[in-house]
């Protein structure tokens, strides 16, 4: 093994923490752009990761599912999400209803949480506990996203951050599944986030904004 | 030790305050350093240490709570070895708001011009009273850099009431260091001050217009204005703006301003306890009769009480 | 040889401190479209202060005159603490964190009083707003700097050094991570750069850091102007020499010391330039959206000291 695989092992190894500081980033940004921006390089982590498993277990599936994460989740998906964000022109920061320092408190327990919620499970499923916690925390962090952010357009990247989590937890206990599932969930997600764009702009068109703490005349 | 050596010098500062300038009130203080030169003086000595500033005694104390957080961190027990180095966080956050409330109240009693004509007349402190505080800060410095003195007589203390809890190794390294930087401190604060600085006396800068007086300087509430609005949850101030709009709206007659602060401490953690024993008090006043025979009598129950206490506990 | 290393690196510090500082206002210049001044004006401005009189506000007493050379002298004190070419520093052995901290907030404390001596109401609205910031800047500070404590086992700064000096480079520990972007975080609010204050502003009501020091001049300017360039300085060799030490001399050689000098420069000029560009990315906070931002710094360190008991 040369220096380079010694390296990129090592730096595998280290990469859930890299995903903690995006989670709380994402929790600290006060931008949709940086969110959306923060959640292409969470994917591109993932990305990585999901070569260097494929590597690990000499599997050309892995490959292909890399190479569809990298085109869907780290170009794709940002991309039309920033195209959204730049016709709507709207005011461009998350209104958040906690201020950006609860957040980042709020994100931090809630990684916390994951890592003791792990603890147990670490040793049946196997897979690193850094790792397995990282999947726990980006689902419980894209849950608290779109419950706490206001804009409709961040109740996507919340659930987008939720769906890494899930991916991630499963490319950490089964070394991912089915190629033919992956697929699926990828373009589920990208029709998702093109249908939820649809959705923002009517929003927009009928209500003239886009704050979702508003939209109360479903109730009966 | 160290807590009540800074905090009688402080009080003995504020005694000599209100005998000089007949009040207590910081917004009718200001510029006392000049008045009260020797007052002023330890009075500041006492204000770094109780911020727990390096070189002054707080310090030391200070620094032997953080090293047993950080050792607490070695511990096995999980949640202790969390907690433990947490509350060194907290203890930082109480410092830095030491260090604003004391600067708040040197920098506004002593500092700038006097407030009212009381601290603009205001005597030094007697001959008794500076021979005091000069003693007591003396000990402040001289603990506050040679902490060994003390240390070890203390760590001799300890070793005997708890054999084993001798002094930890690291904290003969600040005995070591702090004499150091105190004579490097010295040396080239010394050193400044005795490069002969042209020096030239002007009016304070008031944005090239005359006639800065003393009611333009910062007073201690708006001082504390920011932290207050930052643990707004705490205090809860109630605030009033009054104004009174002239001819043309942009120069009000007059403009006042109130704000009233209770803090949420007093009205949910002592109100409630100082009621309770205020009524108990209250009740046990009946106790006093003030006939010497009874309270001789109380005693002697209180005697009896003791040994049964001792002979079936 | 030793200690002529150690006391090369103060002095190194003391003296490249206004040089930082220019280059980070010529880089600034540079991409705002403007030429800049060049890098020397910091030292040029030092000595051009210390031929100057020095003016003093009548109603000030002592503590005004003092208070520069407290600042300055503190910062110097501070300045021999970091390890710079090597894993050694003058006190880095001796001195540990606590110290650290608290030195800067003995200036920080002095210069306050200066302030308010001058009996301005902007002294005053300076004095206290460093108060704010740096009541909450102090704990996440101290807080990150115990979390790389306790991963060390070690309270000394040197020993720190030595430590993540030892741990290989590619695996980043998560206390790291943390623990590095609480700091700086906390470094800006700390030595006055652009999100939490301007150093650049001539709006007093703008102001922290320039309005405390709007009464001063002469000698006394220089002092503090250079005191604060030296803080800058050494608050950024800290944040490399505690996590990014690799590159620094072991062995006390002319050749070691050479390369670990020229890594050194390397690094420092890379923090150089992410400032300046943050500084022109970024606009002033609001000043009451400062306890936000050293909010996030707090969550961080304290993320980083609980993850410092997990990990064990």
């Amino acid at each position: 093994m040369g220096l380079f695989e010694t390296a990129a092992a090592k730096a595998l190894a280290s990469s859930g923490v890299f995903l903690f500081m995006t989670v709380l980033l994402i929790a600290a940004a006060k931008r949709i752009s940086t969110c959306i921006a923060l959640f292409s390089v969470q994917s591109l982590i993932i990305t990585a990761q999901i070569i260097a498993v494929s590597r690990m277990h000499h599997s050309t599936e892995g490959f292909v599912i890399a190479g569809l994460v990298l085109s869907v989740k780290v170009i794709a998906i940002p991309y039309v999400l920033y195209r959204i964000v730049e016709e709507l022109k709207a005011p461009r920061d998350v209104s958040s209803s906690t201020s950006s320092s609860q957040s980042v408190f709020i994100a931090a327990g809630l990684i916390l949480l994951s890592f003791f919620a792990v603890r147990p499970y670490v040793g049946v499923l196997g897979g690193d506990q850094a790792m397995l916690a990282a999947a726990v925390a980006l689902v419980l962090t894209g849950g608290f996203l779109m419950v706490s952010r206001k804009k409709a357009l961040m109740q996507v990247v919340g659930l987008l951050v939720l769906d890494n989590g899930i991916f991630l937890a499963a490319l950490t206990t089964t070394f991912g599944m089915p190629l033919v599932i992956e697929i699926g969930i990828v373009f589920d997600l990208l029709m998702g986030v093109f249908l939820m764009g649809l959705f923002v702009f009517r929003i927009r068109d009928t209500f003239d904004h886009l704050d979702v703490s508003k939209l109360r005349r479903l109730r009966g | 030790m160290n807590h009540a050596i800074f905090k009688s010098l402080l009080f003995l500062g504020a005694g000599a305050i209100s005998d000089a300038a007949h009040t207590l009130d910081l917004e009718e203080l200001g510029g006392l350093q000049k008045r009260m030169p020797l007052t002023g003086t330890v009075f500041l000595i006492a204000c770094c240490s109780i911020v727990g500033l390096p070189l002054f005694n707080g310090f030391v104390s200070e620094w032997l709570t953080f090293r047993s957080f950080l050792a607490g961190s070695e511990m096995t027990n999980l949640s202790a070895a969390i907690v433990l180095p947490l509350a060194a966080g907290v203890l930082a956050l109480i410092g830095g708001l030491a260090a604003a409330c004391f600067a708040k109240v040197y920098g506004v009693g002593f500092l700038g011009r006097p407030r009212s004509g009381e601290a603009g007349r205001a005597n030094e402190a007697s001959l008794p009273m500076q021979a005091g505080m000069g003693a007591l800060a003396t000990a402040c410095v001289v603990i506050g850099i040679f902490p060994g003195l003390v240390l070890r007589s203390l760590g001799a203390l300890t070793e005997e009431l708890l054999p084993g809890a001798a002094l930890p190794p690291a904290a003969t390294s600040l005995t070591v260091v702090l004499p150091w930087i105190a004579l490097f401190v010295l040396v080239l604060v010394g050193g400044f001050a005795g490069f002969k600085r042209a020096k030239k006396l002007t009016a304070t800068w008031a944005c090239g217009l005359p006639g800065l007086d003393e009611r333009m300087q910062y007073t201690s509430t708006a001082f504390s204005k920011p932290l207050r609005k930052v643990f707004s949850r705490v205090y809860r101030a109630e605030r009033t703006l009054e104004v009174v709009p002239g001819d043309p709206p942009y120069f009000p007659v007059s403009i006042s301003y109130r704000s009233v602060r209770t803090t949420s401490f007093e009205k949910f953690l002592y109100r409630p306890g100082v009621d309770a024993i205020v009524t108990a008090a209250l009740r046990l006043r009946r106790l006093q009769t003030g006939n010497i025979q009874i309270y001789l009598l109380y005693i002697f129950a209180a005697l009896i009480a003791l040994l049964m206490f001792m002979r079936w506990a | 040889m030793t200690l002529m290393t150690n006391v090369l690196q103060v002095l190194l510090l003391i003296l490249l401190a206004p040089l930082v500082r220019g280059v980070i206002s010529r880089i600034k210049a540079r991409i705002q479209n403007r030429r800049g001044a060049s890098v020397w004006r910091p030292y040029a401005d030092v000595l051009k202060l210390f031929r100057k009189q020095d003016l003093v506000p009548a109603s000030a007493s002592f503590v005004f005159r003092l208070a520069p050379m407290v600042v300055f002298t503190t910062t110097l004190v501070v300045a021999a603490f970091v390890p710079l070419l090597h894993g050694l520093a003058l006190l880095g052995v001796t001195g540990d964190f606590v110290l650290l901290v608290y030195l800067l907030a003995l200036g920080r404390f002095f210069l306050m009083l200066g302030a308010m001596d001058g009996g301005s109401s902007f002294g005053g609205m300076g004095a206290s707003r460093e108060a704010l910031v740096s009541t909450l800047a102090e704990a996440p500070f101290l807080l990150a700097l115990m979390s790389v404590a306790i991963a060390a086992h070690t309270a000394s700064i040197a020993g720190m050094v030595q430590w993540t000096m030892g741990q290989n480079f590619f695996q980043f520990s998560a206390v790291h991570a943390l623990a590095f972007a609480a700091l700086v975080l906390v470094a800006i609010a700390e030595t006055g750069r652009i999100p939490v204050d301007n150093p650049t502003t001539h709006l007093e009501l703008t102001m922290i850091h320039e309005a405390m020091v709007l009464e001063y001049s002469g000698p006394s300017l220089a002092l503090i102007e250079w005191a604060s360039a030296i803080k800058l300085t050494v608050v950024m060799a800290l944040l490399i020499a505690l996590f990014v030490p690799w590159g620094m001399a072991s062995s006390v050689s002319a050749l070691a010391l050479g390369v670990a000098s020229l890594v050194m420069l390397l690094k420092i000029a890379a923090l150089v330039l992410a400032l300046a560009l943050v500084e022109c990315s970024v606009a002033k906070l609001r000043m009451y959206l400062v306890p936000d931002f050293l909010g996030v710094a707090s969550a961080l360190a304290i993320l980083a000291v609980v993850f410092t008991a997990l990990m064990r």
